[in-house]
Parts: structure tokens; sequence; C-alpha cells
């Protein structure tokens, strides 16, 4: 039986959880799911298994929350828009048009993720948006350094067919 | 406003990670999950310490743990043997700790994956196996033993040393020389010690109350425990020994696992067996001479004042044994068992053998000494060979000539086989994703035959395989079908992928094959290319006698999609008991108003099938592509592996995909806006 000060890992890891649900959600509310709905599945695999690196487990639960959430919302409101916290987008810098551009560039990016395989969009979000190295990755996910590289290049593949077409 | 060039994916993960974030969740979803974590985590923690101040037990492997308590229950046997009063409630110690240990597995796995990842088919069992010993139920028990997966096995030699039955020994002994080479040591010879040490205990006990046992030991204990003061209620048997005529015969009876001697006029005096669950004994008896003997059976109800007991001429048999090739076969191994009722015991059980053997280089045997009275069965055995005859015919003091006897290769089950392997890895889809909940169904292996699912990261594994031993393996997956083949493990351990490719695989992205009708319902004679221009749901295999849900389900779909450019086609198999004129009507009676066709004899595409294997990968298995179906020529082609297969074929008629129930509508809506 592992005991783990709760308290110290949400206090070490509660930022790096954070960013990853909120930059794949793009919004408050939902982030805030994810953000919870993680560390109540991290507790879970630590009952069942010796946690080596919460780090990793925490990065990686968020990272999968946050696409199964994406792929939520994406089939079950074909036509939704996206909600973004408008008020939070402060304004330095880009005029009103390429701030729409952004957005928009985003969001496509955000849908594009939710039609990936879980582990392609896993292994492109931690690599591209959490700057993990292949090798980070693959020892989080247990998969070979090889494998990465493949899911990588198929996710990117996928990815830049999706913002063609969409 | 679209970029249309391969930057777009750069520029939108920059955008991504230059949007602001806000500073953190809101306060309440913190303290609220902190609030969770820190409840639950506490709830486990005081689960822990109750379970690990009753008893440590080591959670590397079941194994371990079995063998952990043998040592504690056999260690408090011996406390009880010797400190009496409190041996009952010793007793109740050892059963809490068996206790603990069951909850010790079910809630602490730590490092047992393997255990995680029990099928549902062992936890059914274990549970049973909990609810046996509950009841007490030796013979359910030894059954597991014979017919439960290999942890079962575990358990239920683990109960039975508990439970100290002596007729669990000839199953426990086999399974200890098939498992010999364990690598937690041998759980089974463990019970087996534990039954004999209970057995010998019991006749320690008893030697003290029985002056007319002849095996007396030097009394060790004093005190009485609580088990000796239930078998002081136990009677004794007088009867006689006598020959076929009546007279009577000087000589030993072993009953219940004891040996008494007769007075000079045949009269004995021998304490009835511990029934327990078991309502009859096997036991035997022998002239002082050495010349009669027989086996008899003792059943609860008999009469207790006035047993008889027949011994009668012994009796012998002699043979042959030769392999596959009528060649003899030197350096086997001579086994008897008795049954009665059907149900087999070990010589061990019941006393010491009578009878004795001798065996030859030339593959010859003799057998002499051979009590009769009971069912006897020959044993033959030699690594990887054992042949069974049941000696039904033999008379007492017969010579049995059983001529040649064959020996056969046990399949698979040989006790040379070790049973140590492990495979494990993703099931992965063609584009390398890890599937979840992805199925493998192994077997039969021997009669044993379960399934395993994949995690939700898409692992299985698969342990206790048998080391050089083809297995047949299934691999099956929503929208994937059935994915047969087989895998030979030389090395304990082993990781593969098994990587499974959806119908049609090879033709993705390529003009569909063309489709073979036998007749069209609904519409005249079509092909694909005259559909140019519109987007194709072909759903093939389709039987509206066995499966008409899956048309109404494509009824449905076609309704939705009224207004698209969008075709369904379905395309019936072949059967032999389904004829046009049915179809006909199937088709009025389901109101079906696509173009519908039935298959037509496979044989038309033999040339264009493509060949079975795939080539297989670096690290992973790939099973091979299906070959020609019985249930027609579009099938076939179409390579349909389960009842049915949905494809979708797009505005240029290329087969682009063979979606799963779950993608489906995805992928129309993509193909329709292409």
């Amino acid at each position: 039986m592992q005991v783990t000060d709760w308290r110290l890992i949400v206090d070490k890891h509660g930022r790096a959880v954070w960013e990853t649900a909120y930059r794949l959600l793009g919004n408050q509310a939902d982030a805030a799911d994810c953000f919870q709905e993680t560390f109540i599945s991290a507790l879970e695999v630590s009952k069942r298994q010796r946690v080596r690196s919460f780090s990793a487990l925490l990065v990686r639960i968020a990272t999968s929350r946050a696409i199964d959430q994406l792929r939520e919302r994406y089939r079950h409101s074909k036509h939704r828009e996206e909600a973004v916290d408008l008020i939070l987008v402060p304004s330095r810098g880009p005029g009103p048009i390429e701030q729409v551009q952004v957005q928009e560039l985003t969001g496509r990016l955000r849908k594009a993720l939710s039609h990936l395989g879980p582990q392609e969009a896993q292994v492109f979000c931690m690599h591209c948006l959490n700057d993990m190295s292949y090798r980070q990755i693959a020892k989080g996910l247990g998969l070979q350094t090889s494998t990465v590289g493949v899911l990588l290049h198929r996710a990117r593949r996928k990815l830049q067919d999706f913002l063609k077409v969409t | 406003m679209k970029k249309k060039n391969n930057n777009t994916l750069d520029d939108a993960v920059k955008a991504l990670k230059n949007e602001p974030i806000s500073e953190g969740p809101p306060k309440e979803i913190l303290d609220d999950t902190l609030r969770k974590l820190t409840d639950a985590s506490w709830e486990e923690l005081r689960k822990s310490v109750a379970t690990t101040e009753k008893i440590k037990v080591s959670k590397k492997l079941i194994q371990f743990g079995a063998a952990a308590v043998i040592i504690i229950v056999l260690g408090l046997l011996l406390i009880s043997v010797f400190t009496g009063p409190e041996g009952q409630e010793v007793i109740e110690v050892a059963r809490e700790a068996i206790e603990a240990k069951g909850v010790a597995e079910t809630t602490e796995p730590d490092l047992d994956i393997a255990t995680e990842r029990l099928s549902a088919r062992l936890q059914e069992e274990l549970e049973s196996i909990e609810e046996f010993f509950a009841a007490g139920d030796v013979g359910s028990l030894v059954a597991m033993l014979n017919e439960g997966m290999y942890e079962s096995k575990i358990a239920a030699a683990n109960y039975l040393g508990e439970i100290g039955d002596s007729r669990a020994i000839t199953a426990l002994e086999e399974l200890s020389l098939r498992y010999g080479d364990d690598e937690a040591g041998n759980p089974f010879v463990g019970a087996i010690e534990q039954i004999n040490a209970r057995v010998q205990a019991e006749e320690t006990k008893l030697a003290k109350q029985s002056t007319d046992i002849i095996q007396t030991q030097p009394a060790a204990q004093k005190e009485v425990s609580a088990e000796t003061r239930i078998i002081n209620e136990q009677k004794n048997i007088h009867g006689w020994l006598m020959d076929p005529a009546g007279n009577p015969v000087a000589g030993t009876i072993q009953l219940g696992g004891l040996t008494v001697a007769t007075e000079e006029d045949g009269s004995f005096t021998i304490p009835e067996p511990d029934y327990k669950e078991q309502n009859s004994f096997i036991g035997q008896a022998l002239s002082a001479q050495g010349d009669l003997g027989s086996f008899f059976v003792w059943s609860r109800g008999n009469d207790i004042n006035n047993a008889e007991i027949i011994v009668e001429p012994l009796a012998s048999a002699t043979g042959l044994v030769v392999d596959a090739n009528a060649e003899p076969v030197a350096d086997f191994e001579l086994k008897i068992s008795v049954f009665s009722k059907e149900r087999l015991t070990s010589q061990s059980a019941i006393g010491e053998e009578l009878w004795k053997s001798q065996s030859y280089t030339d593959g010859s045997f003799d057998i002499n000494s051979m009590p009769t009275g009971v069912g006897l069965r020959l044993t033959i055995e030699k690594p990887g060979h054992k042949t069974a005859i049941d000696l039904d015919g033999l008379a007492a003091g017969e010579n049995l000539d059983l001529g040649q006897i064959t020996l056969e290769p046990t399949e698979e089950r040989g006790q040379d086989t070790q049973w140590n392997c492990s495979i494990e890895g993703f099931i992965i889809n063609e584009n390398n994703e890890p599937l979840a909940g992805a199925k493998l169904d192994i077997g039969p292996i021997g009669e044993e035959r379960f399934t395993i699912e994949t995690d939700a990261e898409g692992w299985y594994k698969l342990t206790g395989l048998p080391k050089d031993v083809e297995v047949k393996i299934v691999a099956l997956a929503d929208g994937y079908g059935h994915n047969p083949f087989t895998y030979k493990c030389s090395e304990p351990n082993n990781i593969a992928d098994i990587q499974i490719f959806p119908p049609a695989y090879d033709w993705y992205d390529k003009p569909a094959p063309p489709l073979f009708v036998e007749k069209w319902f609904n519409t005249e004679p079509i092909t694909l290319e005259e559909l140019a221009g519109q987007v194709v749901l072909l759903h093939v295999g389709a039987n509206l006698k066995e499966r008409p849900e899956e048309i109404q389900e494509l009824k449905e779909l076609s309704e939705t999609y009224a207004e698209s450019p969008l075709v369904f086609i379905a395309i019936h198999e072949r059967a032999r008991d389904i004829t046009e004129d049915d179809i006909q009507q199937l088709i009025e009676e389901n109101d079906v108003n696509f173009p519908f066709g039935i298959d037509q004899q496979s044989d038309v595409v033999t040339d264009m099938m493509l060949p079975e294997s795939r080539p297989q990968g670096q690290n992973s298995v790939r099973p091979a592509r299906r070959d020609l179906r019985a249930a027609g020529a579009t099938c076939s082609i179409y390579e349909v592996k389960a009842n049915q297969a949905y494809y979708l074929i797009d505005k240029n008629g290329l087969l682009r995909i063979s979606p799963t129930q779950t993608n489906l509508e995805e992928w129309i809506e993509y193909l329709l806006n292409e």
C-alpha cells in the first residue's frame, strides 16, 4: 500500500494538469471537470499499482481525459459553437480579426484532435503541447520509442488532412 | 481564410500553445478534489491496515500467497496438536488467516498485474472455490483441481490442504507431477504434505485411543484437542476376516488410513473411518500368508458389529507395452488405481500397495498379488504418454494376459510440458492504434478454452500457456471480425503486439472490388461503376432470416440519409436453407427498399483472392487473411470476417473503409462532404 500525500501532489503537479486540460479544452468549465477527473483517476491507479512518477501519470491521464472530452464535444454537438472564454483572452497586440483567426485555428485543431485514435492524440499532445521527448513519452505510455515515432507521424498526417478539409 | 498549406498544423499548434491560460482551477473545484482524494485515501489506508495486521502475504504471485498460507496453517496445525485445549481457537485463527489472504489478494494487487487482469472465468472459479471450502465440499474442490484454471487449481489445492481430506491426494499427485517445475515451488506438493500431516496427526491421536491398532506410537500428547474429542465419538467396527468358503483367516486390514491385525480366529476391531463428507471408503485386506486378499468398500450405515470381509486368491496380469509403431517401449511406470461407483481412489489413500509389478526392457510387464473386489484401473505412464486400461474382467485368482498395449501420447498435456509461458502486448489496428476492449479467444488447449479482453489501453496479458505447443488464438474486435492465428511460446515471457486489420483492408483506397450477385431485388442489375459520384454504403453478409435486425438498422439509416447522395446496397449471404422465394418474401416483410442482391458462389473469385499470409511485423503477430467463404463470392472478396461487415465506397468508386458500428455515421458524413 502506497501512502500518498495528495495535497503535496496536487500542489506539485496541479499546475501542469491544469495547463494540459485547459490548453486542450479551451475553457474554464471543461478544464475544471478534466482536472478533477484526472486526480480521481490517478487515485484509482495508485490503488492498483505503485506509481513511480506522478508527473508522467497525471499528464497522461489529463491528456487522455481531455481528448475524450473533445471527442464527446464534437460528436454530440456537431454544430455547436465551441465554448471559449473570450474574457480570458487579453488584448496583447493582435487586432480583433487576427484574434478571431487564431481562435478559429485552435478550434479546428481541437476538433481535428478529436478525430485521432486515443493513443495518437495522446502522443501528439505530449510531444507538441507538453514538449515531452520521445523517450519520456515512451516511458510514460509504456511504448517503444519507435512506436512513439510512428504514432506521432500518423497523428501529424491525419491532423494535416483534417485541417485541410475542415 | 483557410490556409491550405502544410504549415497549417504548425501554425495551429503554435496558436494553441500561445493561448493564454487562466491561473488555475476555481477554488471550489480544487478544494472538492482535495477532499475527495484525502477521503478516499484515508479509507484505503484504513482497509489496508486492517488487512495487514492479520497476515502479511507476499503479493507478487498468488502462488507465494498460497505457499505462505500453507506454511502458516501447517505451523498452526502443529501448534494445535501440541497445545491441546487451544486447538479450536488456533484453527479459528488459521481460518481467519485464509480469509485475510482472500482480502489481501483482492484489494492489494500491488505488483501483480496478472491478478489484476484475471479473466472473468478465473474470478468466478475463485469465488466458487471459496464457497466449496465454506461448505466443505471436497468433491467440487477436487473437480476444480482437474478442471479449473491454473490459479484455481492452486487455490483449490490450498483449501484442500486446509481441509486435509485424503480423497484429494490422487488429483494433487497428478498436478504436482505436471507442474513439477513451478517457479514458486510446487504448491501441490505442499497440499499433499499438509493432508498427509493431517491424516498422520489423526492417526497419532487415534493410536492413543485404541490399543488394537498395530501402529501404536509413543503417546506424544498429554492433552486432548477439540478434534480428538470428536473422534472419541467414533465407533469401532467389529468383524471377521474369512475366505470365500467362510473359514476364518488371520491377516491385516487397512481402512481409512489405519492398519489393524486380526486375532488368530480372524476377528478384528477397527475404528470407523472419519466420514466427514464422504460416505464410503475403500479398504484392503490381506491374509497373514500373503496368498489371499481383497479390496472392499466400507459404507456409512454398514453393520459395525458384524462386518464380514472376504479375502480371495490374488490375481495377476501380464502384458506388452508398445508405441504407436508397435515397437516395444521400456522405462514406463505402472500404477493401479481403485474405484468404486466411478470414483477413483489412489492406492496411498487406502494403504500400502499389496500388488507387485515388474517391467522389463523388452516392454513386457508382470503384476502379481493384485487384490480384486472393486474396479481396478491400470495406468501406464511415460513422460508425455499415458494409457489407462480398466481391468473390468479381472477375477480373483486369475492370471490375465492383457496382450499388446499401445502407449498413447498425451496430447499437449504431457507431463514434460511446462505451463509457464506468457505473452503480453497491445492488440493494435491497421494504424498501430491499440484497441481497448478487443478480445482474445484462446484454445481449446486440451479441453480448456477461455477469453480475455484488452484493458482500457489496449493491453492484453496471457499467462499459463504451454511451452513449445501451438496454441489456437482468435483475436476479435468490433469491426475487425474474427482473426484466428496460432502462437507457440519458446521463451517463458514474450511480448508481441497482435495487429488486426479490418475486412478488405488490402482494397482500401483502391477501386472497390466488383459485386458478385446471383439475383438482384428492388433494382435492375447494378455495378459500382454506375454509382460514381455517390457514396455507397455496402452491407455484405446480410441474412434476413437469422439476423433481420441488421437490415432494420440499415433501413433506419437509409431513411436518415434519404436526401443525401448515399446509396445503400445489401448483399445476402448464400445459405442452404433459404431460397430466392424466401428472400423475396422476407424483403417484402421487412419492407426493404434499397438494392438487395444474393451472393454468387465463391469459386468465381478464386483467382482474385490474395495470399492468406500477411508479411509479419517485427514485434507483432499478424493473423492471416481469410480464405474463400461458403457465404459467397462477394463475402469472400470483401473478406467478411464475422457474420457481416459494412463498407463505404467514396464518390470516386474507391473503397475507403470498413467502418465499425461506432464510427459509421462519422465516416458517412466525412465522405458525403468530400
